[in-house]
């Protein structure tokens, strides 16, 4: 199994792209969380790790970027994904860490293959 | 002082390409195939809280994503449905019925996300017409204006770009606003 932490305020956004995830990949095993804080908690100080991570940007408490640099050294930026309808990357005046992808939403499954590596879609085929 | 014919010639240009844009998004979130209308307004300059406040009619509801620089609040973009057409999209998202009780507890939640979408994607393409780039907010559920504007007294002159949004067969409508302030317009 692949393990997939999926993070998204929105539980509506939260639960279709999770279904749209199992489907381009049935290994993916993916825990739904909806707020930074309680990743935060599970990452940090649980010690649990992830070979996915999906955040969402627009987030309250802490936004998808600022998030991804508090567990940086626990799960490196080529395992995070950035979910984001914000306009701020598609104009540049944002820029996304090394090794970081992304993802504008709203999500398909067409745009989790072109992001996703081979492998990482082959593991469930 | 007005927008140069130029300038609101862009603007309404950037404005139109981005509604359309935004419609696009939504239309690849909805289960069924659909068709949407865009009917784009004019822009217009208003220049106190009665006039922003306008927008809202009654009995409308409004989905916001406030608009700021450096965490000062200059902006805002607004999603406005009649209840019935909040109604009717939110039912066709979950794939329930109108009048299912579910739809309420899950509403708010998922036309907050729809607004994020269509006015993240309209303000992508607003971009290259505002001197400084703009952030914006979580979505919320806008009561009133004088949330966005707690200082109404002293509001600058905003820019308001409009467009409708059709889709009769699924039975929506709503309205994209937007507000930026006119000094931050090239």
């Amino acid at each position: 199994m692949v393990s997939v932490l999926l993070v998204d305020d929105s539980k509506f956004s939260c639960k279709r792209q999770a279904e749209m995830l199992r489907e381009v990949n049935p290994e993916f095993e993916v825990e739904m969380r909806f707020l930074p804080s309680e990743v935060i908690t599970i990452v940090n100080e649980d010690d649990r790790n992830f070979d996915l991570i999906f955040l969402d940007f627009n987030m309250p408490e802490y936004n998808g970027l600022e998030l991804a640099e508090i567990l940086k050294d626990k799960i490196p930026y080529e395992k995070m994904v950035l979910i984001t309808a914000t306009s701020a990357f598609t104009t540049k005046s944002k820029e996304l860490p090394e090794g970081m992808r992304i993802i504008q939403k709203p999500l398909s499954i067409e745009k989790l293959q072109a992001t996703l590596s081979p492998i990482e879609l082959k593991r469930g085929a | 002082m007005a927008l140069k014919e130029e300038s609101e010639f862009h603007l309404v240009s950037s404005f139109t390409e981005g509604v359309t844009a935004a419609v696009g998004n939504l239309e690849e979130m909805l289960p069924c195939s659909s068709n949407a209308s865009v009917n784009i307004k004019q822009t217009k300059e208003l220049h106190s809280i009665k006039e922003i406040s306008g927008l809202c009619p009654s009995g409308s509801e409004t989905f916001a994503l406030n608009l700021s620089n450096h965490g000062q609040n200059l902006g805002v973009a607004t999603l406005i449905f009649t209840e019935e057409n909040s109604n009717n999209l939110a039912a066709i998202l979950m794939d329930i019925e109108p009048t299912d009780p579910e739809l309420q507890e899950d509403k708010g939640d998922i036309l907050c996300e729809v607004s994020n979408i269509v006015l993240n994607t309209c303000l992508g393409y607003l971009a290259d017409d505002i001197i400084v780039p703009l952030l914006t907010g979580v979505p919320y559920s806008l009561k009133s204006f004088t949330e966005v504007f707690p200082d109404s007294d002293t509001i600058k002159p905003q820019v308001l770009l409009s467009a409708k949004f059709a889709n009769e067969s699924l039975a929506i409508l709503a309205e994209v606003s937007i507000l930026l302030p006119r000094h931050l317009l090239k």
